[in-house]
């Protein structure tokens, strides 16, 4: 019984740890993997990839077209 | 007759004069930057002079009642799941044999302080909204029928404001618990307790002091936040903060807006006091690191 609960004590607690990273990482996996959006509204999942909001960020930079244009 | 000047015996201790002009720096800036800021505060929310009739009037406005009461449950709520989670993570980096682990966990701990506040929530928004990810996950589990109603009430502001403020809690009881000696856990555990008992009964009195103090200052955080209430909370969950921006962006009523900041000013310090009092001043200071 002692060797049992020690076992569903470490289940338990490695279930809370994944939650929490989970908790943490999915949203910043989301805004990364939206990133590759070529949709002109964000939705998930995208219905088309690409890069197109990396073009537009360097082409803002390098200031060929003004920002909020794309 | 040459005159002998009595030579002031040298001393470790500074005088007080000195001390003063050492302290003189620190009183200019915290004169500067707190007081006059307080000050200016309750001019403006007691234009014609001392008067507390206008406390007593903002406290008989239910809605103002309200979001005083939900910003400090909701901040309540983040202070005791920050400093749990925080607590599990602070020991899953300290005991995990695991490198890779580890670097998980330091990475996720990163994440939420490389992105940017609106960037967060709005992550946040795509995935608890009705048709997001975590609804389609349930529904397509079959764990719940319909989708839920996760946006737009108290747990997204919980949930928003955690994840933001989950980073704050996990560094610095991490940092406490370098300083507990395992061998005493081992021998707990030798001795016939679980590691539950080992840890609640080892561990946590060394670190508990760490822990409520981490957990006020997330306390006093939270109270402050705006964007989250805004965007996950919608209007159902006001805050104080979002109830200043309305008094004045939209009615221009900068006496109420003084009036509720003085209110979140005073009840913040009467949680830190009320830590204080808790932990005691010694341990506080240990806890942030202050000398």
């Amino acid at each position: 019984v002692n060797r049992r609960s020690r076992l569903l004590g470490r289940l338990v607690y490695s279930v809370f740890v994944a939650f929490i990273l989970a908790f943490l990482i999915v949203p910043a996996a989301l805004v990364v993997s939206l990133s590759f959006s070529n949709d002109p509204l964000i939705a998930f999942p995208p219905h088309t990839w690409g890069f197109k909001n990396y073009v537009a960020l360097a082409l803002i930079h390098t200031g060929c077209i003004p920002l909020g244009s794309h | 007759v040459p005159v002998v000047r009595a030579r002031r015996s040298w001393s470790p201790e500074p005088s007080l004069a000195i001390g003063a002009l050492l302290y003189l720096p620190l009183a200019i800036v915290l004169a500067v930057l707190l007081g006059y800021p307080i000050l200016r505060l309750f001019g403006a929310a007691m234009p014609d002079g001392f008067n507390l009739a206008a406390f007593s009037d903002y406290f008989a406005n239910a809605a103002r009642v309200r979001a005083l009461v939900v910003t400090f449950r909701d901040s309540a709520a983040v202070a005791v799941a920050a400093t749990f989670m925080g607590f599990v993570l602070a020991w899953a980096l300290i005991s995990s044999p695991s490198r890779p682990l580890r670097g998980l966990i330091w990475v996720a701990v990163s994440l939420p302080l490389l992105m940017g506040t609106v960037v967060k929530n709005y992550a946040l928004l795509i995935i608890l909204q009705r048709r997001g990810i975590l609804n389609s996950l349930l529904v397509g589990t079959g764990l719940v029928a319909q989708p839920l109603q996760l946006l737009y009430n108290e747990a997204a502001v919980v949930i928003g404001i955690l994840y933001t403020l989950l980073p704050f809690a996990v560094v610095p009881i991490f940092a406490a618990l370098l300083t507990v000696d395992f061998d005493m856990v081992r021998a707990a555990e030798s001795m016939g307790a679980s590691r539950l008992t080992a840890i609640r009964s080892v561990v946590l009195p060394i670190v508990r002091p760490v822990m409520i103090g981490t957990g006020m200052l997330i306390f006093v955080v939270a109270t402050g936040f705006y964007v989250v209430p805004v965007v996950l909370g919608g209007a159902t969950s006001p805050f104080i903060a979002t109830l200043i921006q309305n008094d004045m962006e939209q009615f221009f009523d900068m006496k109420s807006a003084a009036i509720a900041a003085i209110v979140l000013v005073v009840l913040s310090l009467v949680a830190v006091v009320g830590t204080l009092t808790i932990i005691g001043a010694d341990q506080f200071r240990k806890s942030t690191g202050s000398s």
